[in-house]
């Protein structure tokens, strides 16, 4: 009975979102005896859902090319650019008066041209990765100091302010505990999970991940499904800029540049193979949650100073590759 | 009878529940070739690395030279003079021939500085020993599969080998090629060295073998001298059951209906000049040497070459197979050469492998993917094809090759298509799997499907082609049909 157990275990824990439930229970029940009464708490889940929701976009924008067999490293940048031109969209237009229709109409048109370059951006990921075959690291790499400099040339190097009030505002509509920008973090997880798990788009996704020559020689053309998939991830980056320019009502163009190494960990530890191939939105979701439970749980120790912090994160990246390396080789005996 | 220099005696080695060797025992004499014969997954690989000292055995002994071990490290086994080409050969690709020959030796030295007259010299020895003519300062890279492995050949001779294991060392060679490895193999007898030759071809283990040994799910079924064996009761020990050599009449096709037809087509640096019919219901092969443009032309029929000159027609119409997508459109398969690159997503179902030719027609019309149609689907595959084990759950990877080849089949099956094209149809694949391959397609070209096959197996050539072209030096060189198909006009149309 017991044995039976034990294997069913075993085997559930080769499942990378059963270990990551167990580990967010393990750091709920960790943080409620550590600090009781203070972790459990409607506030302070409201204040790590309010957090997380920026990074936790741009990660999917990372796991959507990481399953492709790629990496996407421009995120950040394209959603600060985002951010940029939405800030400075919205404080010329409402902040100064100097607008036609309704305000609400206003915030549409600028979310409206946000999406449009975020995919833009992405298109040149996509290019640059399907139709050149540029090393996805290199081209993301390239394409995103080449955004950042775009965002300073703009901003001159500033941070934008002052963004109209009637968009940031939004960021403080709450249902209970869950803020605003939670669900648009959620709408985002579950049309990803629709589309990778139910469109045929998603599946020759998975697989052009799992081998782009057998993707070749079966028929699927790889370098529009490579567009399409980075230019996806280009529009998840400028919704996350758009979120992030309402919560924070500024933006600036290396504004959370550590949310890329943030982004590829949740991948990570979220079971997605760095190789391409495999991977899972539920896991995304769930990593993001224990990872900003954690970094809560951090802030509230005042003696761990935040300079500890990039230790910490680099160590746990490091710790879930050298994991995975042990788990993916276990059964393959060795001398 | 000469001394026996190796053996290994009821050796068990079990991986995870699964009892990869059972209770195994053979010899090897010096001066013997000794050839190991089994299907996939029968044992073969996980002897040769108990003996290579890569595996630990769970029971049993090896003895050499008179002296027992329980198990084996890698630096012994080499010590004892044991060495093994494996089918990939290990050498550095992006090191010159001097430097693949000696770096072994001198690493073994251990100098931490780096002698190159030293090394010069030890790679001249060794090549000097098969009689090998080779441009010491050729990266290996550039080398043709059969210099690479005379080149391994040699490296192995350079640690005073006395049992050399080459693991399907014949598998990527035509037929010229075996002919000089087995020159250099009797050679290498004639010195004392013990040959273990682990192969499954039955024409090549006939012809060099001087005792055989079959491996059937880890176990030794026989060990006995080549002269005592015949092929039937080769392929009896080899599968367990009777493979009555069907000899069918090869499918005749229908002339007056030329499904597929190039013109004069020519790609830069394959092959030119190619005019050729594929007429409906028929098994067309394409036979050729490597580099005699064969596998090219099969390639460039599929949408995988750039045409330089000449013109594709299918069904009579000029088309322009631009990409595998209009390959794809036009009713046109192709299996590759190698399945493991070219084939199968090793880490994805069976469903997923099947799927991947024809989302579109398993989905609805806004591109919502059917996941229970398409595992109906793939279980009728696997159940027409009798893929085995039977799960559509499990990964390609976990499949054997006979198995893993009928995944590639099945998914282009799955499209219906009109033109099928196979590269290698049975390279590493069993003799049982082998035969269910041609017995499937030949009833698939029996119900109208046209079928090329492109190979260098003369065996399968002959077996089931009612027409071959023979490609030589990028150019048709002959064509033959029906009665004039022989293994000696294939040869001779070939070389």
């Amino acid at each position: 009975m017991t044995g039976k157990a034990g294997i069913n275990l075993k085997k559930s824990m080769n499942n990378p979102v059963f270990r990551i439930a167990v580990l967010m229970i393990a750091v709920g029940i960790i943080g409620s005896v550590v600090m009781p009464g203070k972790f459990l708490t409607e506030a302070n889940f409201a204040s790590i859902f309010k957090q997380l929701s920026e990074y936790g976009i741009l990660a999917l924008a990372v796991f959507i090319c990481m399953v492709s067999g790629g990496i996407d490293l421009s995120v950040v940048y394209i959603a600060n650019l985002c951010a940029i031109v939405m800030g400075t969209f919205l404080s010329k237009t409402i902040g100064s008066g100097n607008y036609a229709g309704s305000p609400a109409l206003m915030i549409a048109v600028a979310c409206l041209s946000v999406f449009v370059i975020g995919c833009i951006c992405g298109a040149l990921n996509g290019l640059l990765v399907g139709r050149l075959r540029v090393p996805a690291m290199l081209a993301t790499l390239g394409s995103g100091q080449l955004i950042l400099g775009i965002s300073t040339v703009i901003t001159k190097g500033q941070a934008i302010t002052g963004v109209p009030s009637e968009f940031t505002k939004l960021a403080g509509i709450r249902f209970w505990i869950f803020p605003l920008n939670f669900f648009v973090f959620a709408v985002c997880a579950v049309v990803m999970y629709i589309i990778m798990t139910r469109t045929t788009f998603g599946i020759r996704t998975f697989l052009i991940g799992s081998n782009s020559r057998a993707a070749v020689f079966s028929g699927i053309q790889n370098n529009l499904d490579l567009l399409k998939a980075y230019m996806i991830s280009g529009f998840l980056a400028s919704v996350s800029g758009i979120i992030s320019v309402m919560r924070m009502s500024s933006a600036k163009p290396d504004y959370g540049t550590s949310y890329i190494m943030f982004s590829i960990l949740i991948c990570v530890f979220g079971g997605t193979n760095p190789n391409g191939g495999q991977g899972n939105v539920v896991g995304i979701v769930l990593a993001t949650i224990v990872l900003q439970m954690v970094a809560t749980m951090m802030n509230m120790f005042h003696n761990i100073s935040s300079f500890y912090r990039d230790i910490v994160w680099g160590a746990l990246l490091l710790i879930m590759l050298i994991v995975n390396y042990i788990i993916d080789n276990r059964h393959v005996t060795r001398r | 009878m000469n001394e026996k220099i190796l053996s290994v005696e009821n050796i068990s080695k079990s991986f995870g529940g699964v009892q990869a060797l059972d209770n195994v025992s053979m010899e090897i004499r010096a001066g013997e070739i000794h050839c190991l014969s089994g299907e996939n997954g029968s044992g073969k690989s996980t002897i040769i690395k108990i003996i290579s000292g890569y595996y630990k055995p769970d029971s049993g002994k090896i003895c050499i030279d008179g002296k027992e071990y329980s198990e084996m490290s890698p630096s012994e086994s080499i010590n004892h003079g044991i060495q093994v080409i494996y089918q990939d050969f290990s050498l550095f690709p992006n090191l010159s021939v001097m430097e693949n020959l000696s770096i072994n030796a001198e690493v073994a030295r251990g100098s931490k500085i780096i002698n190159y007259k030293r090394m010069r010299e030890t790679a001249q020895q060794a090549v000097k020993k098969i009689n090998l003519k080779v441009d010491m300062k050729a990266k290996v890279a550039d080398l043709s599969v059969a210099d690479k492995q005379m080149i391994a050949i040699a490296r192995a001779l350079v640690h005073e080998a006395k049992v050399i294991i080459m693991d399907e060392a014949t598998a990527s060679l035509t037929r010229n090629e075996v002919n000089s490895l087995f020159r250099v193999i009797h050679q290498l007898k004639e010195e004392g060295v013990a040959i273990v030759f682990v192969s499954h071809k039955l024409d090549e283990v006939f012809e060099i073998s001087d005792s055989i040994t079959i491996f059937r799910n880890g176990r030794n079924v026989i060990s006995c001298k080549a002269s005592e064996m015949d092929e039937e009761r080769f392929s009896f020990y080899m599968t367990g059951r009777e493979i009555q050599a069907k000899q069918e009449k090869p499918l005749v096709g229908d002339p007056a209906r030329i499904m597929m037809e190039t013109r004069n087509l020519t790609v830069e640096g394959a092959f030119e000049d190619v005019s050729m019919q594929l007429y409906k219901g028929e098994i067309l092969g394409i036979a050729g040497q490597l580099g005699s443009g064969r596998t090219e032309l099969a390639m460039a029929l599929f949408g995988m070459a750039t045409i330089k000159d000449g013109e594709i027609l299918v069904e009579g119409k000029t088309v322009n197979i631009s990409s595998v997508t209009k390959a794809k459109q036009l009713g046109i398969g192709y299996v590759p050469e190698d399945r493991l690159t070219e084939g199968l997503f090793l880490e994805q179902s069976l469903i997923q492998n099947v799927a991947v030719t024809h989302l579109g027609k398993l989905s609805s019309k806004f591109g919502f993917y059917n996941k229970r149609v398409a595992a109906e689907e793939t279980q009728h595959w696997i159940d027409t094809l009798s893929i085995s084990p039977d799960n559509r759950n499990n990964l390609a990877q976990k499949l054997s090759g006979g198995n893993q080849q009928k995944v590639v089949l099945a998914k282009w099956l799955a499209c219906n298509p009109a033109i099928l094209i196979l590269n290698g149809p049975t390279v590493g694949v069993d003799i049982g799997a082998k035969q269910d391959i041609y017995d499937l397609l030949n009833k698939y070209a029996s119900e109208g499907m046209s079928v090329i096959i492109a190979s260098d197996d003369i065996l399968e050539i002959k077996k089931i082609c009612n027409r071959v072209i023979i490609m030589k030096g990028g150019r048709i060189n002959a064509v033959l049909c029906g009665e004039e198909i022989t293994e000696k006009a294939l040869v001779e149309a070939s070389v």
